[in-house]
């Protein structure tokens, strides 16, 4: 470096402006020349000769409290003393209490922590309380499937008792003595379709008999499954027959006539609220 | 011995190991100097406050970066105190912040930052006792120094405004200095006090 030069640093340099490489290039130069070397202390003195040359104040005392205050609450100087060695520094480190030197490294590692345990946690309980939500989703689902199946339940259990009384019923009608019994079998539509007439047992309005039958399935709104009993010359229609979902179905029926006259009993299938005469096709029938 | 025979290097190195009570005698002897410079730069006591206080704080967390063959104790820490109320000029300069006067002086208040940068060098430098001795420089370096010491302006704004390239001006400020350092002589108290060097 060249005298020039490192004069026109001087100003940076005594300020300790300059980065390490330039400062480096200052130190060696002023090592080497004493001229730059005289020079560099007498611009610094001229500086201060400035300053004292200036009308001089007093300084508030204010000043003086607030510097202290500062110095008193500081945790340590930015720069350490030049040019220790490393086993030096660990030494001179371990030796100092804890608060001069790590407590700014501390105090920023316990707030970095802090901070980082708080954004941890939110997004936590962010989590949790999705997961929360979700749980009560699925309860309120598994709730109305419960109340739906218990329905159900109530419902079969419904029609199992009917199913059961009728059965007691007609168990008891056929075994009552006098009573004879014929089958009814399917036709082409439904072949796996049957059931049995149940003849005949007095009742206020007559005879009666009792027809059942079952593997009938349920019919649509707008059709309905009506009784027929058969005489020689006409088809009497004996009622409508309403079958459940497991396709059985039974009704009192009433003929009108004699039931000497009667050859045979059939169902078929017709318009809802029946015809006057069979219209529809032969679902079930038996002879008398 | 105690604290108030020692010398400021010797003040400096037990301010390295913290010793607040080296620091507060630093600050017994340079604060009212520092203070004053601020104060004849800045024109605002409350500003002048600040930087007084700013410098010998820097002094005691930058204790470390003293180097005694880089100068005296006394011109390491002016530099410190000149730098720190210039940056306070400049950023008043940018806010485009009128100076107030702070305290009672005999001088006028200086007027505001905007307008012509010599003028306002000068109008700072003709209250100083300087003005003597700056008034026996050559006028090319006369006014480099004024403007880089009154005016707050770096080198490469003073060769803008100038109109003179930037190594010329940092020739005419070591020119001017060294001049101004004949006329002017040893004016510390350090020097005649605390021991010569």
């Amino acid at each position: 470096m060249e005298c020039i030069e490192a004069e026109h640093r001087f100003e940076s340099y005594l300020r300790d402006e300059l980065d390490r490489g330039q400062t480096k290039e200052v130190d060696a130069h002023l090592d080497s020349c004493r001229a730059c070397s005289v020079n560099l202390r007498a611009d610094g003195e001229t500086v201060a000769s400035i300053a004292f040359s200036v009308p001089q104040l007093d300084v508030p005392e204010s000043v003086r409290e607030r510097l202290f205050s500062r110095v008193d609450h500081d945790f340590g100087p930015t720069e350490a003393a030049p040019s220790p060695g490393v086993i030096q520094r660990i030494r001179s480190s371990l030796g100092r209490p804890m608060a001069g030197n790590w407590g700014p490294v501390a105090v920023s590692v316990m707030v970095v922590s802090l901070v980082l345990g708080g954004v941890w946690i939110n997004g936590r309980l962010g989590e949790i309380s999705m997961e929360n939500q979700e749980l009560t989703g699925r309860i309120d689902w598994i709730t109305s499937e419960n109340q739906r199946l218990q329905a159900s339940v109530f419902e079969r259990d419904a029609r199992v008792q009917s199913m059961v009384s009728q059965t007691r019923y007609l168990s008891s009608m056929t075994a009552s003595p006098g009573v004879s019994v014929s089958l009814l079998r399917g036709g082409d539509l439904w072949p796996e379709a049957w059931g049995m007439v149940a003849c005949c047992a007095e009742t206020d309005d007559g005879l009666a008999a009792l027809i059942a039958v079952l593997n009938l399935p349920p019919l649509p709104e707008d059709e309905a499954y009506q009784v027929w009993v058969i005489t020689k010359y006409q088809h009497l229609s004996v009622g409508l027959l309403n079958v459940d979902s497991t396709g059985y179905g039974q009704a009192v029926i009433i003929p009108g006539v004699p039931f000497v006259q009667l050859d045979g009993i059939g169902i078929t299938v017709e318009p809802a609220g029946g015809s006057y005469h069979p219209t529809g096709a032969n679902v079930i029938a038996g002879d008398m | 011995m105690n604290l108030e025979e020692r010398h400021d290097e010797q003040l400096m190195a037990l301010i390295v190991q913290q010793s607040r009570e080296a620091l507060e005698k630093l600050y017994d002897r340079y604060s009212r100097a520092v203070f004053s410079l601020a104060m004849s730069l800045l024109r605002d006591a409350g500003a002048a406050e600040e930087v007084t206080q700013d410098v010998f704080f820097n002094v005691w967390r930058r204790g470390a970066s003293y180097h005694a063959k880089r100068g005296k104790v006394t011109a390491w820490l002016f530099s410190i105190a000149h730098h720190r109320t210039i940056d306070e000029l400049r950023r008043r300069r940018r806010e485009q912040t009128q100076v107030q006067h702070g305290v009672d002086l005999t001088n006028k208040p200086s007027k505001s930052v905007e307008g012509d940068p010599i003028e306002y060098a000068n109008n700072q430098y003709h209250r100083s006792q300087l003005s003597g001795a700056l008034s026996t420089l050559r006028p090319e370096q006369r006014d480099v120094v004024v403007l880089a010491y009154f005016g707050g302006f770096t080198h490469t704004e003073i060769a803008g405004h100038l109109r003179q390239p930037l190594g010329t001006v940092k020739t005419r400020m070591r020119l001017g200095l060294k001049n101004l350092r004949e006329v002017l002589g040893p004016q510390a108290p350090e020097q005649a006090d605390y021991g010569v060097y």
